[in-house]
C-alpha cells in the first residue's frame, strides 16, 4: 500500500518520456522505482534524451536540465515550488529543451 | 591589406602550400580556383558596430562565389526590433563582442554563382536568412531561398524572423482547429499567429501596447485579449521573453498543453512550476539555434520547410506582412537608425540598400592594397564678387584692432581706406600711410573726409557710443568692433541711432566668416544637429602682464582694459563675445536666463581674470562659457561646442562635427574634419559683405541687433556676478 504513490507517479513519468536513453537522478523511492520500470533504459557516459529528476530542488532541476542532451527533456517527478527569477534562456530556450512536472 | 583581402591571400597561400603533394593537375586546379577567386573580389558597404553604441557604415571586400556558393547583393534587410536593439543596448543575453557587424534577414539578387549553386540564377530574386547588414554577401546557395514572383522584397526580408516564428509554432504540435495564444505582438509574435492561422489553427493574441493591439486587431484571424485565464489554449507561445510572459502564457494554456518559449528572455523569468505540475504543462524552449542543431541531427532541412512556407504564403495570400516591415531606413545613416531602435522611436525597420549608389552597393575591388582617404572638408562658399567701385571708410581708432580692421578694408576688393583717426596722432599716421588714406586731426575731420562713406570704429569700448552715434547722424554707414558698447544701455543708443539713420549698422563678429564656421552653418541649415541640446565654450588664454598696458602689439601705452568703466569687463566682453555670437548665431537660440561667478586678479585690476557662466536656452537646452586671461600655456581646446539631437559640432582650432544623418557631405556616424584647405581671410570677408549690403548686392549679414543680443547676455552674467543671483535676459528689457 505504501509503495503505490510512487508506482503511481512513477508510471506517469514513463508516459512522459521520449524514446532513447534516459537517466533518472535521486536516491528516494520513486527514484528507484522509475529506473526498476525503466529496465535497461538507462543512460551511459553520452547526455541522455531524458532525465528524471526526483528532488524537485531548483539545484535539481537546473542540474537536470544541464545533464540532458540539446532537443531533451527533463520530467520533474517530485512536488515543486515555482522559481521566481529563472534563466530561462540558457537553462532551456537556448538548447531547445522539454520541461514538464508530472507531481503535483 | 585590408583582413577580407588578407584572408583571401592567406587562402592562396595556403593552397599554394598544399600543392607541393598534390598531384599536378590537382595543383593546377587549386590554384586557378583561388587565382579566380582573388580575381573576382568585388567590394561593397557594410554596417559595423566598432564599439559600443556606435554604428557605421564601412566599405568591405569579399571574394567572388565560390564553389557551391552565390554572392548576392542585397536590396533590404530588415532589422530585427527584438535581437537586434537588444544587442545594441547589451541587454542580457545580448552582448556582441566588437567589432560587430550585425544582420538578420535579408533580401536581394543573385550577382554571382560559383560551380554547383544549385537551380539558382543570375539576377534570381533570394532570401537570405541570417545575411548581416551589408550590400553585398557570398553565402551557400542551400542557404538562399528564391522569391516567388509578385512578393514585395521587404516582406521577402523578414524570411529568418518567419523561419523563427514557423519553428516556434512547429514546437506546438498544434492540430487543425486547435487554439495557440501568442503573448506578444512584435514581428516574431505576429509572425507565428499568422502561420499558425494559415497552417489552419485558431489564433489569440496578447498585446502588450497600444501600437502593438491595433496591429493584432488589423490581423485576419487572431482574436485579440485582455485576460488570458481560462482561455484553455491547446498551446501557448511566449513571444516576447518578458519577466512575467512565461507566467501569462501558462495560465492561457489547458491542461496538458505545450508552452513553447519563443521570444528570447533578456533576464530572468518567473517559472510556474507547481502550476505546471498541477496542470502537467510541458514548457518548451525553441530558439532557432536548436533548429540547426535538428538538421544535423536529422538531415531534413525545416530552414527551407519554413522559408518555402512564408513565401508562398505572402505569394498565395494566405500569410499577411506589409504591416510588419516598417520604416525604411538609410544604410549611410546606421547609428541614427540604431538610436531611434533604441529609444523606441523605430519600432519595425528595414535598411533599403537601394538608397545607395550603384557603384557603392557593388564595385569590383582592386587586388591591390591602398591607402583610404579621410573625408574630404566641406567647403562653402560666402565670397561676393568684387564690383570695382570701392567704399570708402574712415578708420576711427588705430590700435591693435584698428589697423587689423584697416588692413582687411584695404585687402577687400569692393572698399577702401580714406581717413584714420586716433587719439594718439602716431597711430593714426602709421595706418593711414599704410594704406595710402588722410590722416585726421580729429574725429569731426575724419568723417567729414570727402570720400568718407562709412566708419569702422575700433576704440576703447566706453568710447563707442560717442563715435558711432556722430557717424549715424551723418548718415555715414557703421561697422563697430565688438562689443558693441561698454554696457548694455550705451548700446541700446547706439542700437537707437542706427534705427535712425539712413546708414547701415554692422557689428563686428568676422569669425562667422571662417570656413569651418559656414561648413557648420550649412550642416546645421540641413537640420544636421537635429533639436538643440546645449552649447560651451571655452576661451582660456594665457594674456601676458604688458598686454594689460598695451595690448598684445603695444604699439599705444594705454590701461583702458583693466578699467571697468571704459572697457566693461575683462575675458568675456572683451573676446569671448565672437562665440557667443557665434552660438547664437549657429543655433538660432536665445537665451533665457543667466548666472555666473567670476574672479579678478592683479593683473586684469577691475575686470574680471576668469569667469564661468551657465545658461539656459529658450526651449530648455543649456550653455556654459569659461574664460580665463590667466590660463598658463592658454589652451588649444578653446572654441565652441553645440550639441543636438543628432549631432555635435566643435569649432575650435580642429573643427569637427559627428552626426548621425548623412547630411550635406554624405558622411554620418563619424567625426569628420570641417575647414577647409584653402579659405578667405574672414575679416576681408566681412567688409566684402557689408559693403555688398551697403550697395544693396546683398541682405545685412550682422546687424547692430545681434550684437544687441550678445550684448545683453554679457550684461545679464556680470549683474549675476554682481548680484548671486541668476539673471533672466527679460529683466534687462
Amino acid at each position: 500500500l505504501t509503495s503505490q504513490p510512487h508506482e503511481d507517479l512513477a508510471a506517469a513519468v514513463l508516459e512522459m518520456l521520449p524514446d532513447g536513453p534516459v537517466e533518472v537522478t535521486g536516491e528516494g523511492a520513486t527514484a528507484e522505482t522509475v529506473r526498476r520500470l525503466l529496465g535497461g533504459r538507462s543512460a551511459g557516459e553520452a547526455p541522455p534524451r531524458a532525465v528524471v529528476e526526483t528532488t524537485g530542488t531548483a539545484a535539481g532541476i537546473a542540474a537536470a536540465l544541464e545533464r540532458v542532451a540539446s532537443g531533451g527533456r527533463v520530467v520533474v517527478a517530485a512536488p515543486v515550488a515555482d522559481v521566481p527569477a529563472f534563466d530561462t534562456y540558457h537553462e532551456l530556450h537556448v538548447r531547445g529543451l522539454e520541461l514538464v512536472v508530472v507531481a503535483s | 591589406v585590408t583582413p577580407d583581402l588578407r584572408r583571401v591571400l592567406d587562402a592562396l597561400r595556403s593552397a599554394k602550400g598544399a600543392s607541393q603533394e598534390a598531384p599536378l593537375a590537382g595543383r593546377l586546379a587549386t590554384r586557378a580556383a583561388a587565382v579566380v577567386r582573388v580575381a573576382g573580389i568585388r567590394a561593397g558597404r557594410r554596417v559595423v558596430w566598432p564599439s559600443a553604441g556606435r554604428a557605421l557604415l564601412e566599405r568591405f571586400e569579399l571574394p567572388a562565389a565560390g564553389r557551391g556558393e552565390v554572392t548576392v547583393e542585397i536590396l533590404a534587410s530588415a532589422i530585427s526590433p527584438g535581437t537586434e536593439r537588444a544587442q545594441y543596448l547589451r541587454l542580457p543575453n545580448a552582448r556582441p563582442a566588437f567589432p560587430h557587424h550585425p544582420g538578420y534577414s535579408a533580401v536581394g539578387r543573385v550577382v554571382d554563382r560559383g560551380r554547383g549553386a544549385g537551380g539558382l540564377a543570375v539576377g534570381q530574386l533570394v532570401a537570405v536568412p541570417r545575411a548581416p547588414h551589408a550590400s553585398l554577401v557570398t553565402v551557400p546557395a542551400s542557404e538562399v531561398y528564391a522569391v516567388p514572383d509578385g512578393v514585395a522584397l521587404a516582406e521577402a526580408s523578414l524570411t529568418y524572423l518567419a523561419i523563427i516564428a514557423a519553428y516556434g509554432v512547429d514546437r506546438c504540435r498544434l492540430e487543425p482547429g486547435e487554439l495557440v495564444c501568442v503573448i506578444g505582438a512584435g514581428p516574431i509574435g505576429l509572425l507565428a499567429q499568422r502561420i499558425a492561422h494559415a497552417r489552419g489553427a485558431q489564433t489569440a493574441v496578447v498585446a502588450p501596447s497600444e501600437r502593438a493591439r491595433a496591429l493584432v486587431e488589423l490581423t485576419p484571424g487572431a482574436r485579440l485579449l485582455h485576460e488570458v485565464d481560462e482561455l484553455a489554449a491547446a498551446a501557448a507561445i511566449d513571444a516576447a521573453g518578458q519577466e512575467d510572459t512565461l507566467e501569462l502564457a501558462a495560465s492561457a494554456a489547458a491542461d496538458g498543453a505545450r508552452v513553447v518559449l519563443l521570444g528570447s528572455p533578456r533576464g530572468l523569468q518567473r517559472l510556474p512550476l507547481s502550476a505546471m505540475g498541477r496542470r502537467r504543462l510541458t514548457v518548451v524552449g525553441a530558439h532557432i539555434s536548436r533548429l540547426a542543431g535538428e538538421r544535423a541531427e536529422t538531415g531534413r532541412d525545416d530552414f527551407r520547410r519554413f522559408a518555402d512556407e512564408y513565401l508562398t504564403g505572402l505569394r498565395d495570400g494566405t500569410i499577411a506582412a506589409a504591416d510588419l516591415v516598417g520604416e525604411p531606413v538609410d544604410p549611410r545613416e546606421p547609428e541614427l537608425a540604431y538610436r531611434r531602435l533604441a529609444d523606441g522611436s523605430l519600432r519595425s525597420a528595414y535598411f533599403d540598400w537601394q538608397r545607395l549608389e550603384p557603384s557603392e552597393r557593388v564595385a569590383p575591388a582592386p587586388v591591390l592594397p591602398r591607402r583610404s582617404s579621410a573625408p574630404g572638408p566641406v567647403v562653402v562658399s560666402a565670397r561676393p564678387r568684387a564690383t570695382g567701385e570701392r567704399l570708402g571708410f574712415a578708420v576711427i581708432g588705430c590700435g591693435d584692432i584698428g589697423a587689423e580692421n584697416a588692413a582687411a578694408i584695404a585687402s577687400a576688393a569692393n572698399a577702401r581706406v580714406v581717413a584714420c583717426y586716433d587719439a594718439v596722432p602716431a597711430l593714426a599716421q602709421a595706418v593711414a600711410a599704410q594704406h595710402g588714406a588722410v590722416a585726421s586731426g580729429s574725429l569731426d575731420a575724419a568723417l567729414a573726409e570727402p570720400g568718407v562713406q562709412a566708419v569702422v570704429v575700433s576704440v576703447p569700448h566706453a568710447a563707442h557710443e560717442e563715435v558711432c552715434v556722430a557717424a549715424l547722424e551723418r548718415g555715414l554707414h557703421l561697422v563697430v568692433e565688438k562689443p558693441v558698447a561698454h554696457d548694455l544701455a550705451s548700446a541700446r543708443r547706439i542700437a537707437t541711432a542706427a534705427d535712425r539713420s539712413s546708414g547701415l549698422a554692422s557689428v563686428c563678429f568676422p569669425f562667422r566668416f571662417e570656413s569651418a564656421a559656414l561648413a557648420a552653418q550649412a550642416l546645421i541649415d540641413v537640420g544636421a544637429l537635429g533639436e538643440l541640446r546645449g552649447s560651451t565654450i571655452t576661451m582660456l588664454v594665457d594674456k601676458p602682464p604688458s598686454y594689460w598696458l598695451g595690448g598684445y602689439s603695444g604699439r599705444a601705452t594705454s590701461s583702458w582694459r583693466t578699467s571697468r568703466a571704459a572697457s566693461g569687463g575683462g575675458i568675456l566682453i572683451m573676446n569671448a563675445t565672437h562665440l557667443v555670437d557665434r552660438a547664437l548665431h549657429l543655433t538660432g537660440a536665445s537665451v533665457e536666463e543667466v548666472a555666473a561667478f567670476a574672479s579678478q586678479s592683479a593683473e586684469t585690476g577691475e575686470v574680471e581674470d576668469s569667469i564661468a557662466v551657465s545658461m539656459r536656452y529658450a526651449g530648455g537646452a543649456v550653455g556654459s562659457i569659461v574664460g580665463a586671461s590667466s590660463a598658463r600655456g592658454g589652451s588649444s581646446a578653446s572654441g565652441l561646442t553645440v550639441w543636438g539631437t543628432l549631432g555635435q559640432i566643435v569649432l575650435d582650432d580642429r573643427p569637427r562635427a559627428f552626426t548621425l544623418h548623412a547630411a550635406a557631405d554624405g558622411e554620418a556616424g563619424r567625426w569628420r574634419n570641417l575647414e577647409a584647405a584653402e579659405s578667405a581671410d574672414p575679416r576681408v570677408v566681412y567688409f566684402e559683405r557689408f559693403v555688398e549690403a551697403v550697395r544693396g548686392a546683398a541682405p545685412l549679414d550682422i546687424s547692430l541687433a545681434a550684437g544687441v543680443t550678445v550684448q545683453e547676455v554679457v550684461e545679464a552674467a556680470y549683474r549675476s556676478v554682481e548680484s548671486g543671483r541668476p539673471v533672466r535676459i527679460e529683466e534687462l528689457r
